[in-house]
């Protein structure tokens, strides 16, 4: 019996002893915190190069003010104005009380859209909604359709009945302005049924370890024709500077397409695909971990340039016109 | 090469001798019971998380003579929580799991005692969901490792007062050499559709042991009752560090076939 004990002690010794095997948890200071995020970011985030930052400078300058002693407003603080240095929509911290961003891709620039002017004056009363697309006929047998956000699921049925309904139509305005993006496969999937040639349309590569060349598992996105109800006469894509993330690569997707032509303001940008973490005392992030390029090479993560560039000029609006519709619609004619 | 001839064939003989065991036929085994999930996974959180999870067991296990057959899975479910953060929102939630086989042949057999050895193959299924994030909120882990095994039966003759007291104990140990591992890359769970890490790895570049304690009570049936405890850890110390522990606690129900 004695043994028995003996061995069930030590049975219990062992099966405790995870603790010691397991790495020690990080301490939950300030200064932990702040060095937590910058190696984090250090080892995983994708564009230092593409946008010539000095991580470790930046590291250093915002660390100084701050000690074991600093507030969770004093670190969040440091941190905001370290990742704002990194000029991506896709870098956010969130803590309890606040969430840092960059939001200058778009508020830097003019809005280039009026929801209120496009649904009284172009869409009217009549139009159609389906999968999150608003779409009709404008003037001349010019179709329309409005993607608010790729967020908005697109199913195949819905495509059909509207790339059936354009049928007719002999030219397309594809609207994706203030759409700040959403779900990929709906960027894919409405792309499909506008794309006439078939070839590459998309490079990606990802961070694939510490070191600041560490990039692989590159990919080639394809696109071809689709085999169901599609478009493939003139088209305008009207884009702006809130076009993000999934809407950037969608403009990307069409770009190689020589019958659609990119209209109005360069996309926001958001060519990274953003993954999320968290500091020790748990307030959770997120950062860009790969890139995007279009089929020539360029990058994409600052936006993608259009064919006509073109701004409102917003004292149409009290007229009831945008000016970008009418250039496309001018284009089309 | 005769000695060793000589000492198989002796412990084949003493097997053969071996008096009916608590363990001796074959059994159909379902378990149910609790999880105490601890695990650190570099792709989720720098932050150990740790947490509790239902679990359910079924099983085959085989015992003639001096070979033993173990087939046991479980699988569990539950949420987890930072271990160190008492009032964050921050949590995972878990689906996990094992697969165990054992093939074991007696080398010692005493009176009350028996040692197995053999041959395991011990594989770790893990998934978590992280209720905060949003492309990377999946992160994954699979060890499917095989190696060494051994188990030790003990079955005491306990009287008291002058009642004879039937039970039996065994402890298995699984120390497998070599794993192929299954796991997210190093920024991104996927590549292509695949996970991002896929590779052979040997001990040293990972660790997993396995311990599992059965106190047996035999039914007047044939059938028997077992409490098992069963410890289990694995460890990756790769582009993203993963470590996990899981303790079981279970209530075995075993019906003999």
């Amino acid at each position: 019996m004695r043994k028995l004990i003996s061995v069930l002690i030590l049975a219990l010794f062992l099966g405790s002893c995870e603790k010691v095997l397991m790495r020690e948890e990080p301490k939950n200071d300030p200064l932990t915190n702040y060095d937590e995020l910058w190696q984090r970011l250090n080892d995983r985030y994708a564009y230092f190069q593409e946008k010539n930052i000095n991580w470790d400078s930046l590291g250093t300058i915002y660390r100084a003010p701050l000690s074991l002693a600093s507030s969770d407003e004093e670190l969040f603080s440091a941190l905001d104005s370290l990742l704002y240095a990194l000029r991506d929509g896709h870098v956010n911290l969130f803590a309890p009380f606040n969430i840092t961003r960059n939001w200058e891709w778009y508020l830097g620039s003019p809005q280039n859209f009026n929801r209120e002017v496009l649904e009284r004056n172009y869409l009217g009363r009549d139009y159609k909604i389906a999968g999150g697309i608003r779409y009709t006929y404008l003037q001349d047998s010019i179709a329309y359709l409005y993607y608010s956000s790729f967020s908005s699921n697109l199913s195949t049925e819905q495509l059909d009945y509207i790339f059936n309904y354009f049928k007719d139509a002999k030219g397309l305005i594809v609207d994706v302005r203030d759409n700040g993006g959403g779900n990929l496969n709906n960027a894919f999937s409405l792309a499909q049924r506008l794309v006439k040639t078939e070839g590459i349309v998309l490079l990606t590569d990802e961070k694939i370890g510490p070191n600041p060349q560490d990039f692989g598992n590159g990919l080639q996105y394809s696109l071809s024709p689709s085999s169901r109800p599609n478009f493939t006469k003139n088209t305008i894509l009207l884009t702006n500077r809130s076009c993000y993330s999934a809407t950037n690569t969608f403009a990307a997707l069409l770009k190689s397409q020589a019958h659609i032509i990119q209209l109005g303001d360069t996309t926001g940008g958001g060519g990274g695909l953003p993954v999320d973490y968290e500091l020790p005392n748990g307030w959770n992030y997120r950062f860009s971990s790969t890139r995007s390029f279009l089929a020539t090479g360029e990058d994409i993560e600052m936006g993608v340039i259009p064919e006509i560039p073109l701004n409102l000029d917003t004292s149409e609006y009290n007229l009831g016109r945008d000016g970008l519709i009418e250039a496309a619609l001018a284009e089309l004619n | 090469m005769k000695k060793l001839a000589l000492l198989s064939v002796l412990a084949f003989f003493c097997a053969h001798l071996q008096a009916q065991s608590l363990f001796e036929g074959e059994y159909l085994l379902f378990g149910l019971g609790g999880q105490m999930e601890n695990f650190k996974d570099d792709l989720v959180s720098p932050l150990h998380y740790r947490g509790y999870s239902g679990a359910a067991a079924l099983g085959w296990h085989s015992q003639h003579g001096a070979w033993q057959n173990n087939l046991d899975g479980h699988i569990a479910i539950g949420l987890q929580s930072p271990a160190t953060l008492n009032d964050a929102s921050n949590q995972t939630t878990t689906i996990s799991g094992s697969i165990n086989y054992n093939l074991r042949y007696r080398i010692i057999n005493r009176e009350k005692q028996a040692l197995f050895l053999g041959l395991c193959s011990a594989n770790l299924i893990g998934f978590r969901q992280h209720n905060l994030y949003r492309n990377s909120s999946l992160s994954f882990s699979n060890f499917i490792s095989y190696g060494l095994s051994a188990s030790w039966q003990y079955q005491p003759q306990l009287k008291i007062w002058n009642v004879k007291i039937p039970f039996a104990w065994q402890t298995e140990f699984n120390f497998p050499l070599a794993s192929y591992l299954i796991m997210p890359g190093y920024n991104r769970q996927f590549f292509n559709d695949k996970a991002g890490l896929r590779k052979h790895s040997f001990i040293g570049d990972f660790w997993h042991l396995e311990f599992r304690h059965n106190l047996v009570y035999p039914l007047s049936n044939g059938n028997q009752v077992r409490l098992s405890y069963h410890w289990n850890y694995a460890e990756y110390n790769g582009l993203n560090y993963l470590a996990q522990a899981q303790h079981y606690l279970m209530f075995h129900l075993l019906f003999k076939l």
